[in-house]
């Protein structure tokens, strides 16, 4: 009974054929499932990134501030509401030039920083880090999630296989705007 | 009355709670916690 | 020399166990505590389910955030550790025919725990701990807040240390000869889980509250994160041990079951032991910088060791359960030890329920969901509650509802009150959950974001074009919530209303115990003094 005190020398039973078999099964099981792991990390086309890097929250404002002082092509216009009242805000859309393979995502309370405007085809290393609090990058409606943390800068290399309007939302909670936190990236 | 049966090696470590609990605290803080931070600080600064 | 207070025992007419009464006083408060958390963390579930159901969307959304962080920690900590301790004290005590080796620190114990518990939960009602569950730096809360939590561990450490010590006095005073009783031995590996995990914490949150006093600068994120998940996931796996052990517990109660193989069993608890808490990585599987051996060979449960054991467990207690109801004489076809167990038993019929839903809902949506690969899909989605849910409510939960049926007849010699009630409640929770974590898994399959206040982004600058059937799957969500809260809610009012008004009553129960044993005889733990 699982109350009580089984017999001395309880090590000594032998396996019934029911349990050796289902043994088996689970052993089976678990070595199959283990083998993928690293085999779809060596020849997946979609793994998490293994690339990261230390950097103060300065210095990757700056990197992000130079980025799209080199690379942008316009403002987009976004209104963003306060309660009751209106606000009119400009945000810069960086088209990174030829040979530009290094771009930047900048999270802060509320928002992503620039709008990236991407060539579909074209491989880029994405580089994201938050100015505050700990984010995340949930890439809309494809559903591909990272972490982002300050103090530490996570590079993805990705490539747009498909053209149109893709959302960044936060879903790390992030204080009282979290649900406001919201980017966008172009793919043409 | 004395244990006179040979009891089995692995029936002697699962009688033992301070040897299981040596083992689980140990595996787990080295693959988790040491390897863990070896790693987190072995990430580069970046350039 | 101990005093008569400390050695008194009385003997369970039912299942013949010496059980310590100091102990059964320290089992009663633990019990009633825990259903006391249950009903807060209840509460805020219903409210937080109505909010993310958007055509209710009940809160404001600092309160949403705030009752998010206090739905967490009731559940998750106190409502389960509470009743853990209780478990730990039956276990330890009562299985062994032991007596505690010392009733002082056991109350110390339990006023470590009770005020922590309280002061975490006043200072996140006053909104001064506005951090979530998971209290990521640079978020900061008021350093009372990380008191309670240490307060809190420190008190159930001690209780582990305290269980512990009750094991080394059971064997060297005499209760008790030979290996531990499966039931204990379950137990023993669940407090040995709890022991890492609580000096995990202790590592995280200390530095943490020195941060939130200001004597320290600052907490790299990182790494609180690895420290965080070492005690926040090791916590789970204390609660797997847990339910574990009362499935065999109550199979061995309601239909006699007896474990098919000691060794089986017990070998797939040392699997545990190998490799079960170091899977906490999976957290950190989208985290900048970690190496893919790191993450491949912890996530993998140490080459999926600690899977092997629960897939044993699943195979051991529904053979155990059918070999009894053979031996009953239902051998007719090849179900009718199924058909004819006592599913109006509603400790037997939680049980089975949070077996089948731990199992293939649980184990299954957690096993693929920390991989690299899936977990890139389901990382901070709603996905990620939608397979906690399974497995600490549908799973954990509800196996100690189904522990308390036999608790408060037996334990504390109450007759049930509301036994009709009884009889659906656990059927009524396990629906309302499974419907609500299909809601929540589905939606966070589409993208719906976790611990987020508004999916139509209304106050933002860009609206998310979510799927209408992402706004039916948290309908569903909201719907499955209402019932499980209510199931919830009738669970408590069972337990209460039996707790301090039921009939006394004697310890007996129906004949399917004493249980089966082949030769007929009973052998009794306790050592007959």
């Amino acid at each position: 009974m699982s109350v009580f005190i089984p017999e001395r020398n309880w090590w000594a039973q032998p396996l019934g054929k029911d349990e050796k078999l289902w043994l088996k099964v689970c052993v089976l099981t678990a070595i199959i499932l283990f083998l993928m792991m690293p085999l779809y990390n060596l020849t997946g086309h979609q793994n998490p990134s293994h690339e990261g890097y230390k950097v103060s929250p300065e210095r990757f404002n700056q990197l992000t501030e130079d980025f799209v002082a080199k690379n942008k092509v316009r403002d987009e216009v976004v209104k963003q509401r306060f309660g009751t009242t209106e606000v009119e805000m400009k945000i810069p859309v960086v088209h990174p030039g030829p040979g530009v393979k290094d771009i930047y995502l900048r999270a802060r309370a509320w928002e992503f920083y620039p709008i990236l405007e991407l060539e579909e085809g074209r491989e880029y290393r994405v580089h994201m880090s938050s100015m505050d609090y700990q984010h995340g990058f949930s890439l809309q409606p494809q559903n591909i999630n990272f972490q982002i943390l300050s103090g530490y800068d996570l590079v993805v290399t990705m490539t747009p296989r498909e053209t149109g309007e893709f959302y960044v939302i936060c879903n790390e909670y992030c204080a009282l705007g979290h649900h406001t936190m919201i980017g966008k990236i172009i793919v043409k | 009355m004395a244990e006179t049966i040979d009891v089995s090696f692995w029936e002697k470590v699962c009688d033992n709670d301070f040897l299981l609990l040596a083992f689980h605290v140990g595996v787990s803080t080295l693959s988790y916690f040491v390897w863990g931070l070896i790693d987190i600080l072995s990430i580069p600064t970046l350039g | 020399m101990a005093d008569t207070y400390s050695t008194q025992f009385r003997t369970c007419e039912t299942t013949g166990l010496k059980v310590h009464l100091p102990g059964e006083r320290l089992f009663y408060v633990h019990a009633v505590t825990a259903v006391v958390a249950l009903l807060t963390g209840g509460v805020m579930a219903l409210l937080i389910a109505l909010t993310r159901w958007p055509a209710v969307h009940l809160l404001p959304a600092d309160l949403f955030y705030r009752f998010i962080t206090a739905h967490g920690m009731n559940m998750l900590v106190f409502w389960i550790v509470f009743f853990e301790m209780a478990g730990l004290i039956f276990a330890s005590t009562a299985v062994l025919g032991s007596r505690l080796p010392a009733v002082w620190f056991g109350w110390l114990n339990y006023a470590l725990m009770l005020v922590g518990a309280l002061l975490t939960n006043y200072m996140i009602f006053t909104g001064q701990a506005d951090v979530m569950f998971t209290s990521y730096p640079p978020l900061k809360a008021n350093p009372n807040y990380y008191l309670g939590i240490i307060l809190f561990a420190v008190g159930a450490l001690l209780a582990c240390f305290h269980f512990m010590a009750t094991l080394v006095v059971a064997k060297k005073e005499g209760y008790h000869k030979g290996s531990y009783p499966l039931f204990t031995f379950g137990i023993l590996i669940a407090v040995i889980l709890a022991i890492f995990t609580l000096l995990a914490g202790a590592a995280t949150y200390i530095p943490t509250w020195l941060w939130a006093m200001g004597f320290i600068d600052s907490i790299d994120p990182s790494l609180y994160r690895l420290g965080f998940w070492g005690f926040g996931h090791s916590a789970q796996q204390i609660n797997l041990a847990a339910m574990v052990s009362i499935w065999y517990l109550i199979g061995t109660l309601s239909v006699g079951a007896v474990p098919i193989n000691e060794k089986f069993s017990r070998g797939a608890f040392l699997l545990y032991l190998l490799g079960i808490n170091v899977a906490s990585v999976h957290h950190l599987l989208v985290d900048p910088g970690l190496s893919a051996s790191f993450r491949i060979f912890n996530t993998s449960y140490v080459i999926y060791a600690a899977t092997i054991g629960s897939m044993i467990h699943a195979f051991s207690i529904p053979a155990a359960i059918e070999v009894a109801q053979r031996a009953k004489g239902y051998t007719n076809g090849l179900f009718e030890w199924l058909t004819k167990a006592p599913w109006s038993n509603p400790a037997f019929s939680g049980m089975a329920l949070s077996v089948v839903i731990f199992g293939f809902g649980g184990g299954v949506t957690g096993v693929t969901q920390g991989v690299e690969q899936i977990n890139i899909m389901s990382h901070n989605t709603l996905r990620i509650p939608g397979h906690f849910h399974v497995t600490v409510v549908g799973g954990t939960s509800l196996a100690f509802m189904a522990l308390t049926y036999y608790a408060l007849p037996l334990v504390m010699r109450r007759k049930i009150i509301g036994e009709t009630w009884a009889k659906y409640q656990p059927w009524m929770f396990g629906i309302g959950i499974s419907i609500f974590a299909t809601g929540m898994s589905f939606a966070g399959i589409l993208g719906v974001p976790r611990r987020h206040y508004d999916v139509t982004f209304s106050s933002a600058i860009f609206q998310v074009p979510f799927s209408a059937t992402a706004t039916t799957m948290l309908g569903l969500l909201g719907i499955g919530a209402i019932i499980a809260f209510t199931a919830l809610l009738i669970f408590c009012l069972i337990a209460a209303l039996t707790a301090f008004f039921g009939e006394r009553i004697e310890a007996k129960m129906e004949p399917h115990f004493p249980p089966y044993l082949k030769d007929g005889s009973v052998e009794v733990a306790a050592v007959a003094s």
